[in-house]
C-alpha cells in the first residue's frame, strides 16, 4: 500500500511535468477514482474527478439540429399558438358582428326601397283616380 | 452496418468538437453554433479526406480556428474582458461562486490562458496523443509539453490554495 502511494507520487510528479504517457495517465485516473487519498493529493483527486466528468459532457441533443423538446421552445410555441388563436377568434367575432350589421343595413335598405316604390305606386294609382274623374265628367256632359 | 459505424464516428467527433468549443467559448449556445458550422464545413470537404483519423484532426483544427476567430472578434469589441483575465485572485473569487468542488475545477480550467486550456482539454479530457495535439495546435511537441505542464501545475496550485481555505 505504501509502496503504491510512493509510486503514485512519482507518477504525479511526472504528470505535472507532462512526461507521463496516456496509459500512465489512465493509471492515475483509475487510482484516484478508487482510493482514499492522502490529503496532500486532494487536488489531484479533484482534478481527475473533474476531467472524468468533462469527458462525459454531451451536446444535449444527439443530432446537430436543435431539439424540438427544449422546454423553452415548447413554451414559446404554446404561447404563440394561444395568442394567435385568441386573436383570430376575436377577429372572427368582430367580423361576424360586422357581417350581421351589414345584413341588417341591407335588409333595411331593401325595405326602404320597397316602401318608396310602393308609395310611388299608390301615388300613380291615386293619379288614376283623377284621370277617371275627369274622363267621366267629360263623358257625362 | 458500415453505415451505423460511420454515424457513430460522426457522433463521437461531434461531441468532441462541442466539448472543445465549449471549453474555449464557455457559452453552451456559442459552442453549439461552432460545432454545427464546423461539421457542415467538414462534410462539404469530406470527399478529400478518406481516413477517419484525418477527418477528426481536421475537424478539431477547424473548430479551434473558429473559436479563436470568435474570441478575437469579441476581444476587438471588448465583450470578453472577463475571460481574458488570468490572475489568481480571479480563481479565488470564482471559488465562492462555484456550486461545488467540480464546478470550481471547471472555473480554474476555464481561466487558463487559451493555449494551455486547449492543450489541457485535448490531453486530459479527450485523451489525445502528443502527435494529434501537434496536428491541431500546430506546435512543436516540446512546446506542447511545456504548455501542458504549466496548465497542470497552475490547476494544482489553485486547488491547493482552495483546499487550504477549506471550501
Amino acid at each position: 500500500m505504501r509502496m503504491e502511494s510512493k509510486e503514485i507520487k512519482v507518477l504525479i510528479d511526472r504528470y505535472l511535468a507532462a512526461e507521463t504517457n496516456l496509459s500512465e495517465e489512465e493509471r492515475l485516473r483509475a487510482y484516484f477514482r478508487s482510493e482514499k487519498v492522502d490529503s496532500s493529493l486532494n487536488w489531484a483527486k479533484m482534478l481527475f474527478a473533474y476531467s472524468e466528468t468533462a469527458r462525459e459532457e454531451q451536446l444535449d441533443s444527439s443530432s446537430v439540429s436543435p431539439s424540438i423538446f427544449d422546454w423553452r421552445r415548447v413554451a414559446a410555441s404554446v404561447a404563440i399558438i394561444c395568442v394567435t388563436s385568441f386573436g383570430v377568434y376575436r377577429l372572427q367575432e368582430n367580423y361576424q358582428q360586422k357581417q350581421m350589421q351589414l345584413a341588417y343595413q341591407q335588409t333595411k335598405e331593401a325595405f326602404d326601397l320597397i316602401a318608396t316604390q310602393m308609395n310611388k305606386g299608390t301615388a300613380s294609382v291615386s293619379y288614376l283616380g283623377y284621370y277617371e274623374k275627369s274622363v267621366s265628367s267629360l263623358l257625362n256632359k | 452496418m458500415k453505415e451505423a459505424a460511420y454515424i457513430e464516428t460522426v457522433h463521437q467527433i461531434e461531441q468532441k468538437l462541442y466539448r472543445i468549443a465549449k471549453r474555449l467559448l464557455i457559452s453552451h449556445e456559442e459552442a453549439q453554433d461552432a460545432t454545427q458550422e464546423v461539421l457542415v464545413k467538414v462534410w462539404q470537404s469530406s470527399s478529400k479526406l478518406s481516413h477517419v483519423k484525418s477527418i477528426e484532426a481536421y475537424a478539431m483544427t477547424m473548430v479551434k480556428n473558429y473559436c479563436y476567430d470568435r474570441l478575437k472578434s469579441k476581444q476587438a469589441s471588448n465583450m470578453s474582458i472577463e475571460y481574458s483575465i488570468h490572475d489568481k485572485s480571479h480563481d479565488q473569487s470564482a471559488a465562492f461562486e462555484a456550486k461545488d468542488r467540480l464546478s470550481f475545477v471547471e472555473k480554474i480550467v476555464n481561466n487558463l490562458p487559451e493555449k494551455q486550456k486547449l492543450i489541457w482539454q485535448l490531453r486530459d479530457v479527450e485523451g489525445a496523443t502528443f502527435e494529434e495535439i501537434a496536428e491541431v495546435v500546430q506546435m512543436e511537441p516540446t512546446a506542447i509539453r511545456v504548455n501542458l505542464s504549466r496548465a497542470r501545475k497552475r490547476i494544482k496550485e489553485s486547488l491547493e490554495q482552495i483546499d487550504a481555505y477549506g471550501i
